[in-house]
């Protein structure tokens, strides 16, 4: 098989497409619809879940129009769930019902009603609205400078908070000593010994290669930051092939999840199978 | 304490809710018609007016969280340690949560223009948006439907149903999908980039390979010749990749999370006092 | 096939080999028993070592496309809490996750009878803003408000649970099990505000796991389960203290026999790790075959150079 031309992978499309898609798609949502309403189990979502798969892994061998239609029902479909995602978990919650009075939303059980000062938050959250008018975009970037303002003044307290402990765990000594006192068979002994610890050792070359092959403040010429800044950028490497590697597990098993999923449906419709002709053949 | 107790007048005078119906409304109203006032009013300056107005309420809006930090603190009656300034804490966060909320719809405006455009003028790929359209509509409408009614009968159980088709049948499905294909894409990518070029090149792989095999049973088969409890048990492939994982991937690790930390902060810095020139300031209302 | 062609293979062979060893190797899996990794002995031994009297609390967060591996993270460490009569207690940053690890919950809890509201407790989905990681660890029931299965009020009068659960100090570890950066937000806003320090472990995919490690270092995390490996490794050491307690008839049957495993909503992790291991050494291999390729087609264009200067 040789790999196709940028001309080959251009096809050429039914002007039918369309049509067939948008039908086929709306007669198999209506019929899994009405077959759940009359209870079949979940088959149904199982059927719309392996079409599903198989459409969007259909681009592993070339671009389609299955596989691009599916994608822009995704986007559809994900586009919805986070407008009433953002309704009912943040919007209803956190704005409507401490904002409405307690006549206008009996379904509110809270003590919250009637905070009439949150119209100031619709208004300023409209201000993002403003990039649309080029008169009066002035307003969205306001809006925005402020937000980052406030994220900045957030990021002096999460600073100390996670950094604080990274910094104290990094001092910590490849060299240590201990004292011997007594030995088993009684005597008197008092010794100093020092002891070696070479993985921490390692450790502490490693952080100040990395360091100093990312301080830029001071120009790469003297041996005594060249040279560390090499070895940061070769142990780098290393970092990179290991954080390749856990990558690779990940996406793996993200693909096992999906396989494993198509396998235990396949099962699940051979068992229907069988038992269904069996059923026939008595 | 002053500074409590005129933050209490003034939650008393300015925070009381409203519960009347004709008041709440007067006050709304007044609010939007002052909010409005004070928009136009700013309109009307100079740009540097705008751009200095800019400056300062970025500046203010940083400084609670700064004020926070670093004013000295003391038991409050919780037990906990804090200023003046930690209760406020709670309530500004849900007031800007509250404000950034409507973001969402900035996105959905930007689909549907860029969607729609398509539809109306008929570009090639039209029925794709169209498939787009009806699938956020419907989602939209289902997601609506099903909280509402009784979700066993009636119209309210068809939208719960309709609900569970398009979600955990359709969604769930072509999300993990599209995760899914990243599999094949690494496996293909890692085959064709992977090029033993350089000395760097070299370390990436052999490191990779070190980490690939340490972590599933067939590494660990290949080297279960070295006896577990001997001085060569390091370099079995289990052993490696973890000691791997703890003194070369940590130490790198962490320097690279302090470097960016610090970078982090001073670029929160520059953007708490507007010290960034970018789309932001440079432009002009 | 010439050694330039073992540099291009076309992709779509990759694909179908990758596909087949997939499928094959799912048809055929075994659960598998490897080396523990240190990290997770950590977190399990973090588990075993929380007292009676505190909860452990549960955090799934992650959507079903990671379901394989975060899925199966959470189904360990329940089962172990259980398997310990440990008090727990779900949670989420992500709705899809609320959802998922409350299923989880419910399947291990009718497997182990497990009473809710006593025994164990879900809060579902908590929006992930400041405020709220700012007043949950001085005020657990106030900032949770509700549970997420009955709806009622997070009380002790409607569920005897609460009755131990007030502030973070209540809490013995708390296990992040994420597909996202949601273990950073505990790390920098919570942890630095109790005292003493919020034990917190962490569940992750693989991608996040080499960056949790310098937290592990420092102690700001108690221990680790990295991607499925960690998943498989954390159920060996849950199946062995399993295999254990049968023996000395405090449970009845290992989980592997119950009948809530109908109803699992993922294939367990030692299973799965079988076609991990294959599908490793078929990207490694491909690995190897391109470098020889690029490696011998590299040395014969040398040699021609140099006899073509000669």
């Amino acid at each position: 098989m040789t790999t196709p031309t940028d001309n080959e992978l251009v096809i050429k499309e039914s002007p039918y497409w369309p049509a067939i898609l948008l039908v086929s798609s709306g007669l198999l949502l209506v019929f899994c619809i009405w077959a759940n309403r009359m209870g079949t189990n979940d088959q149904c979502l199982k059927l719309l879940g392996v079409i599903a798969t198989l459409g969007i892994f259909s681009i592993l061998y070339q671009e389609n129009p299955v596989f691009r239609y599916l994608e822009h029902i995704f986007i559809g479909l994900a586009t919805g769930w986070s407008v009433a995602f953002t309704w009912f978990q943040l919007i209803k919650p956190k704005w409507y019902d401490p904002f409405v009075p307690a006549y206008w939303n009996s379904a509110n059980t809270s003590d919250k009603h009637g905070q009439w000062w949150l119209i100031f938050a619709l208004l300023l959250g409209l201000l993002f609205f403003t990039v649309y008018f080029q008169k009066i975009s002035w307003m969205n970037r306001f809006a925005i400078s402020v937000l980052m303002g406030w994220a900045a003044g957030n990021a002096f307290q999460q600073f100390m908070g996670m950094l604080a402990p990274q910094i104290v765990a990094s001092f910590r000594p490849p060299v240590t000593t201990y004292e011997v006192q007594g030995l088993p068979n009684g005597d008197n002994y008092h010794a100093w010994n020092i002891w070696l610890h070479p993985w921490t050792l390692i450790a502490l070359i490693v952080l100040v290669c990395t360091f100093a092959y990312f301080f830029f403040s001071l120009e790469h010429k003297h041996n005594w930051v060249r040279q560390p800044a090499k070895a940061g950028r070769y142990l780098l490497m290393i970092t990179l092939g290991i954080i390749f590697g856990t990558t690779v597990m990940s996406r793996f098993t993200l693909l096992i999840g999906r396989l494993e999923y198509l396998r235990m449906a396949f099962i699940d419709w051979g068992h229907m199978f069988t038992f269904w002709i069996s059923h026939l053949m008595r | 304490m002053y500074i409590q107790y005129i933050l209490n007048t003034i939650r008393g005078l300015f925070f009381s809710p409203i519960e009347e119906t004709w008041p709440f409304i007067t006050v709304v109203a007044a609010s939007i018609i002052l909010f409005v006032g004070v928009l136009w009013l700013l309109h009307q300056l100079p740009p540097v007016g705008k751009k200095w107005l800019t400056i300062v309420c970025t500046f203010l809006a940083g400084l609670f969280f700064v004020f926070e930090y670093f004013w000295p603190t003391h038991t409050l009656e919780d037990g906990s340690k804090g200023n003046w300034v930690t209760p406020m804490q709670e309530p500004v966060s849900n007031y800007v949560t509250d404000v950034v909320i409507w973001m969402i719809f900035l996105g959905v405006i930007s689909l549907t223009y860029v969607h729609g455009k398509r539809l109306l003028v008929r570009q090639p790929g039209w029925h794709n948006s169209l498939a787009f359209f009806l699938a956020f509509i419907g989602m939209t409408v289902v997601s609506f439907g099903s909280k509402m009614g009784d979700i066993d009968s009636g119209l309210g159980g068809t939208m719960t149903v309709a609900y569970n088709s398009l979600y955990s049948g359709l969604l769930v499905n072509l999300d993990s999908a599209m995760f899914a294909l990243l599999a094949f894409y690494i496996a293909s990518a890692s085959y064709r980039a992977f090029r033993v070029r350089t000395v760097e090149a070299v370390l990436l792989m052999i490191s990779a390979l070190v980490i690939m095999l340490g972590l599933v049973s067939f590494g660990v088969a290949l080297t279960s010749f070295i006896p577990a409890g001997s001085h060569f048990a390091f370099f079995r492939l289990e052993q490696l990749s973890t000691w791997l994982m703890q003194y070369i991937n940590m130490p790198a690790q962490r320097a690279v999370t302090i470097g960016v930390m610090v970078g982090s902060l001073a670029m929160a810095m520059r953007l708490w006092l507007s010290l960034e020139r970018g789309a932001f300031f440079s432009q002009e209302g | 096939m010439s050694w330039q062609a073992l540099q291009n293979i076309d992709r779509r062979w990759i694909y179908l080999m990758l596909g087949v060893v997939f499928i094959i190797s799912l048809m055929l899996g075994k659960p598998q028993t490897g080396v523990v990794l240190p990290t997770v002995s950590n977190l399990y031994q973090a588990v075993e070592n929380v007292p009676t009297d505190k909860i452990i609390f549960i955090n799934t967060t992650f959507a079903p496309n990671t379901l394989a591996e975060s899925g199966n993270q959470a189904r360990a460490i329940i089962r172990h809490v259980a398997l310990n009569h440990h008090k727990f207690a779900i949670m989420a940053v992500d709705q899809q996750g609320a959802n998922l690890g409350k299923l989880i919950a419910q399947d291990v809890a009718e497997e182990y009878n497990l009473k809710y509201g006593e025994d164990w407790i879900s809060f579902g989905y908590q929006l992930p803003v400041l405020a709220f990681y700012k007043s949950f660890p001085k005020d657990i029931p106030g900032t949770v408000k509700q549970d997420a299965v009955e709806s009622k009020p997070a009380t002790a009068e409607n569920f005897p649970i609460m009755k131990n659960l007030k502030t973070a100090n209540d809490i013995g570890l708390m296990v992040e099990v994420s597909a996202s950066s949601s273990l950073f937000d505990w790390i920098q806003i919570v942890q630095p505000t109790t005292s003493p320090r919020l034990k917190l472990g962490y569940a992750c995919t693989g991608i996040m796991a080499s960056e949790a490690y310098p937290y592990l270092d420092s102690g700001q995390l108690v221990g680790m389960m990295p991607g499925l490996k960690g998943a498989a490794d954390y159920e060996q050491l849950v199946d062995e203290k399993e295999k254990l307690l049968v023996g000395e008839g405090k449970l009845l049957h290992p989980y592997a026999e119950s009948q809530t495993i109908q109803k699992l909503i993922v294939s367990p992790a030692r299973k799965l790790m079988f076609t991990q291991s294959n599908a490793h050494v078929v990207v490694i291999l491909l690995i190897i075959i391109g470098n020889i390729g690029f490696l011998v087609t590299r040395y014969r264009a040398k040699k021609k150079q140099q006899e073509a200067a000669e």
